[in-house]
């Protein structure tokens, strides 16, 4: 029956029918999306696909487009004052990775107000500063750090912690002498700096993710090695002088990464940004440390997990990892910081925006108390999500109310916390509002605030040079999304 | 439950509401804007600037009121509006509007990239034969009554552009020979702003100082003297200064103005007004007086400098150039080294961290009474003059004086140094106002411009505004004649500026004086620093080097490309007009070198080596 000719006409048939019926249903499905499609293509991709354009051109309103090809990029990756520029970002990403926690809190704690409507109230409440302009903010923000009549000061002066600070100015500088031996004795020769003791805490941490201890773990420490002797290598033999050392190093880098993909399926992505942290953290030093902390890493590894499991083995690795990392944060804060007195707090009027040692602590003080509207709200919508049953198993497992955050809303946010993270990490490298509005086009004194977002509204409305401006742009575009990548791949969302 | 009322209603409602309303608005608002093409109907023409300081859109507002109530306009129904935009944003306000023929009638121009070079052409009406016509709004009987006779006449008779005080120098475009702007106020140079209480305050310091002996260890600090082959102090104790002191002005010479800081200190620590301040200095550049004063500084090395045939002043280029190759300059020369030192004494007079803060920080201090002097321009002499005279404790008000800003005596410190203010005979007027290309509305935009620029309204509009006029026989009022330019004094083109270099390198000047000026860095860190940032070869010295060539370069290729569309229209369209413009453009382009003087000055500092490339 089925070779039927009619049969086939009216199968034929109805499948046309079927498909001019699904057709309509899409077509004005279509119909229904494309003004707002037509509208991001055209004010929103457009915009975007001219900055990629244009970072080929020699580009100066109005008179000057000339294509001059990668020109601009090559300038880029040569212009020191960029590269410094992501020093304060560096900064600014781990102080605003600390300030995601308020928001958290804060989200958690309207969760559970068990009065309907007085959550509600504080909903509002959150809300409402919305409608205040971010400029308004800014320069009410800026009031606030005027020496002498800004409320910080008075603040500070009339809670006294402003002597708590003068005293700060006498003892962390002494603090930082202190540790001077430690520093130019074992720290520096032995680590290249205490950057290096955070990256062996990091490269420790991340061996512990390995599962098995087999066989197959020896070629892996070898593709590891191997990726951390490429540019010492290239390094001593002078290749990094030239254009053509760099392509080959970065065609050398991608081979490498294509043979770690196919070796750790989905494990391999950490070990290039690890390297290229320990590449800047050595640069300026013996770049075989690198290689070196490495093989540290290896031993612990291969030393725990001789002793013990996965199960036991990895948590005492991550313990260890954090340890050292711990060690190493102390040792920045106490060592690296303060390491002079700035002598602005006896007057007890310290010039926040006007002193090079303030600036920063003024720029990672703004916002306080740092709870975004937008990131509580978003939370608050996930939180709303878990259901009572989770709340009432943990109650009856005896989780307390902290151990309720850890254990059962954090990771139940997860999802609503790394979008917020990507949005901080696009706000903090392309922002440059806040700097311009406080410290003023050049940063502010010793340029201190020089950030990349401001570089570029630098380069472009002060210098002219659109162009150049487009390239610099392109290449905060490629670093933000490396660290999207990052940030999808290593925040689990675990439910 | 059917049938309860839900809150969340109101709130839909509420919004359904709000975007009816501007919704409909914004269509009421279009269609409004779309008519006006016939004779009778509503026509609106708008005038945009960014001249928010206090008074000046008060005494534009008077004259657009009064310009609207004449007859014929009134008849026309034309009506003027104003919008003020924020000096921050208009530079993108009007490069938005201006590409997409949305720009307002008439706008103030500058600030914008796009009218740099001749581009202004594209998005500005010339005013051609216009500023040769007689303003009729300068007719004899619309003059002031207490008028030269003789000069009405000339205001009736003359060209339009002889009318003015810079001769509407400040609208007129050398490479394409024809006036685009017309200016309608003058802005005024900076001047120093006294509060005259505390300058009394200050000379009775200053007085029971000298009666003590010995006297206080800040007053024998001022006096000039010689330590270990190092000059000291400010002033001698002379004549001179017994007379100052017995008057009621404010310091008259840089030695008495520094005195009077130092006295201001000594007041405020005896009285215990510790938020008390001398100078109120901020990150603005006009409450800068050390930058003032550095330009004096900066004007002896014009001589060996000023190496390129084409220009008049030391560009940046040469400044720098000069200095890192050339040798003609040294932050060791004793000018620079004391402009400086200069710079650190008197930033000490500063509030503290005062480069964070900014000019309405800096004269919301001076207005509040915790600084005796501010400097600014003639732009803030409306606030700062309202602000002092109108505090809520009729106690707290105090008498303002302006004065220019004080140079050394023969027998005072820099006195070789700081020889003579520039001169403010090349003072040219402000807010030049342009009319839009894609206007429709040229003729009345036209006919408001010569009404604002007629004597009497501009009398009076800058009288309401408290800026100086810009045409001849207007008055300016008491307060402002301060602001009138000096015109004795030196070429300010033979400063030489670091902070205007190309590249990075003017950002770093600027951010590491600031350093240097606060005590956080030595002088010696201070210059290092610039070396080295001269020394990185893909933003350094050569990179400098590079661009001027290349700016001498894409000005010469504007250049023909001007002359070839003026050649087309001349040719094609028998253009009288186009004619005029080419010679004027030719004529130009012989001052035009391609940036071979720069090549050659390369050469001269670095004889043998290649000039930069990338």
């Amino acid at each position: 029956m089925d070779n039927d000719p009619s049969a086939k006409v009216l199968n034929k048939a109805r499948r046309k029918e079927k498909f001019l019926q699904k057709s309509k249903l899409f077509l004005s499905l279509y119909l229904l999306v494309l003004p707002t499609t037509l509208s991001l293509l055209i004010f929103s991709y457009y915009p975007k696909i001219d900055v990629v354009i244009m970072s080929l051109f020699r580009w100066e309103p109005p008179t000057v487009e000339e294509f001059i090809g990668l020109g601009n990029f090559i300038r880029a990756f040569k212009d020191p004052q960029f590269w410094q520029s992501f020093q304060l970002v560096g900064i600014l990403f781990v102080a605003n990775l600390l300030k995601l926690w308020p928001g958290i809190l804060v989200a958690i704690a309207l969760h559970r107000l068990a009065n309907d409507k007085l959550r509600y109230f504080f909903q509002v409440c959150f809300v409402v500063p919305m409608i205040i302009p971010s400029m308004v903010f800014l320069l009410i923000w800026k009031s606030f750090y005027e020496p002498e009549f800004g409320l910080v000061n008075r603040f500070l002066n009339m809670t006294g912690l402003m002597d708590v600070l003068d005293w700060l100015d006498g003892a962390m500088p002494a603090i930082a002498s202190r540790l001077d031996p430690l520093f130019n004795g074992v720290i520096n020769p032995v680590f290249g700096g205490v950057g290096g003791v955070v990256l062996l805490g990091a490269i420790i941490i991340t061996f512990g993710f390995r599962k098995e201890r087999d066989p197959a773990r020896v070629g892996d420490y070898l593709w590891v090695l191997a990726g951390s002797c490429a540019f010492p290598l290239f390094k001593a033999a002078g290749l990094l002088n030239y254009a053509q050392g760099w392509l080959g190093l970065l065609i050398l880098s991608v081979v490498w990464m294509v043979i770690g993909s196919r070796r750790m399926p989905g494990k391999w992505v950490i070990w290039p940004f690890l390297i290229l942290g320990g590449v800047l953290v050595f640069w300026s030093g013996l770049m075989w440390r690198l290689p070196a902390l490495l093989l540290v890493g290896i031993a612990v590894f291969e030393i725990v997990r001789s002793r013990r499991d996965f199960f036991t083995g990895r948590p005492l690795i991550t313990y260890i990892g954090l340890a050292v990392i711990t060690v190493g944060s102390l040792l920045i804060l106490f060592g690296s910081i303060w390491t002079s007195p700035i002598n602005q707090f006896a007057d007890g009027k310290p010039a926040w925006l006007g002193n090079e040692d303030l600036v920063i602590p003024a720029i990672l003080f703004w916002g306080f108390p740092w709870v975004g509207t937008v990131g509580v709200l978003i939370y608050l919508s996930g939180l709303q999500n878990i259901s009572e049953d989770i709340y009432e198993a943990a109650r009856l497992d005896g989780v307390s109310p902290l151990g309720m955050i850890f254990r059962i809303e954090l990771p139940l946010i997860m999802t609503q916390v790394r979008i917020n993270i990507i949005f901080m990490t696009i706000n903090t490298l392309v922002a440059y509002e806040i700097f311009f509005i406080l410290l003023g086009v050049d940063g502010g004194p010793g340029n201190k605030g020089l950030v990349p977002g401001l570089y570029m509204f630098q380069s472009a409305f002060v210098e002219g040079q659109f162009g150049y401006a487009c390239a610099l742009g392109m290449v905060l575009f490629v670093i933000i999304l490396l660290l999207t990548i990052i940030n999808q791949k290593f925040v689990k969302v675990d439910k | 439950m059917k049938g309860k009322f839900k809150l969340s209603y109101i709130s839909v409602f509420l919004l359904v509401l709000a975007y009816i309303f501007s919704a409909g608005r914004f269509l009421a608002i279009s269609i409004g804007g779309n008519s006006g093409e016939e004779e009778g109907s509503g026509k609106t023409i708008l005038v945009a600037h960014w001249q928010l300081e206090p008074g000046f859109r008060e005494g534009l507002q008077w004259a657009i009121d009064q310009y609207n109530e004449l007859p014929h306009v009134k008849a026309a129904g034309v009506e003027v509006e104003q919008t003020g935009i924020t000096e921050k944003v208009y530079a993108q306000f009007m490069n938005v509007h201006l590409i997409s023929g949305t720009a307002p009638d008439i706008a103030a121009k500058g600030k914008t990239q796009l009218i740099q070079g001749n581009a202004i052409a594209k998005f500005f009406t010339g005013l051609g034969s216009y500023v040769t016509e007689p303003n009729p709004y300068n007719n004899i009987h619309n003059l002031s009554e207490d008028i030269d006779p003789e000069l009405a006449d000339y205001l009736a008779k003359a060209p339009w552009k002889d009318t003015f005080v810079d001769g509407m120098q400040v609208g007129y475009d050398e490479k394409l020979d024809d006036y685009f702007a017309v200016p309608i106020a003058s802005w005024g140079p900076v001047r120093i702003f006294y509060n005259m209480k505390l300058v009394a305050e200050a000379k009775k310091m200053i007085i029971k100082g000298l009666e003590r002996n010995p006297g206080p260890q800040w007053l024998l600090d001022a006096w000039i003297r010689e330590v270990d082959g190092e000059i000291e102090g400010f002033l001698p104790n002379d004549q001179r200064l017994q007379d100052w002191l017995e008057g009621d002005e404010p310091p008259e010479t840089l030695g008495q103005f520094l005195l009077f800081c130092l006295a201001i200190d000594a007041y405020a620590e005896e009285t215990g007004r510790e938020s008390l301040v001398a100078v109120s200095g901020s990150n603005y550049d006009a409450s800068d007086l050390t930058q003032y004063y550095q330009m004096v500084f900066f004007s002896h090395f014009a001589d060996r400098l000023n190496l390129d045939p084409s220009s008049v002043g030391v560009s940046p280029m040469e400044a720098v150039a000069g200095w890192i190759d050339g040798d003609r300059w040294s932050f060791d020369d004793p000018e620079i080294f004391e402009a400086f030192e200069f710079g650190k004494i008197l930033a000490e007079f500063y509030p503290t961290g005062y480069v964070g803060l900014d000019r309405e920080q800096a004269q919301r201090r001076f207005v509040m009474g915790n600084a005796a002097a501010i400097s600014s321009g003639g732009w803030d002499a409306s606030g700062i003059l309202f602000g002092a005279a109108n505090r809520d404790d009729p106690e707290d008000r105090f008498e303002v004086l302006i004065r220019p800003a004080p140079f050394p005596a023969e027998s005072e410190r820099w006195k070789e140094y700081l020889p003579a203010r520039f001169t403010g005979a090349n003072a040219g007027a402000g807010v030049p106002l342009a009319i839009n290309k894609a206007s429709k509305n040229f003729d009345w935009a036209l006919d408001f411009l010569k009404f604002l620029t007629s004597q009497p309204v501009n009398e009076e509009m800058n009288s309401r505004a408290e800026w100086l006029p810009s045409v001849v026989g207007a008055e300016a009022t008491e307060e402002m004649k301060p602001f009138t330019p000096i015109v004795e004094g030196r070429p300010a083109s033979w400063s030489m500026s670091l902070k205007r270099a190309s590249g990075g390198f003017g950002a770093l000047v600027s951010g590491q004086r600031k350093l240097y000026l606060d005590g956080s860095i030595t002088y010696e860190e201070y210059v290092e620093r610039l070396k080295d940032f001269l020394a990185i070869p893909q933003v350094g010295m050569p990179r400098i080097w590079y661009r001027e060539h290349q700016s001498a370069s894409d000005t010469m290729r504007a250049n023909d490309r001007n002359l070839s569309v003026e050649d087309f229209e001349a040719y094609f369209f028998d253009d009288k007009r186009a004619e005029e413009r080419i010679a004027s453009i030719l004529y130009q382009s012989l001052t035009n070198d391609e940036g071979v003087g720069t090549k050659l000055l390369w050469h001269i500092y670095n004889p043998g080596e290649e000039f930069p490339q990338f």
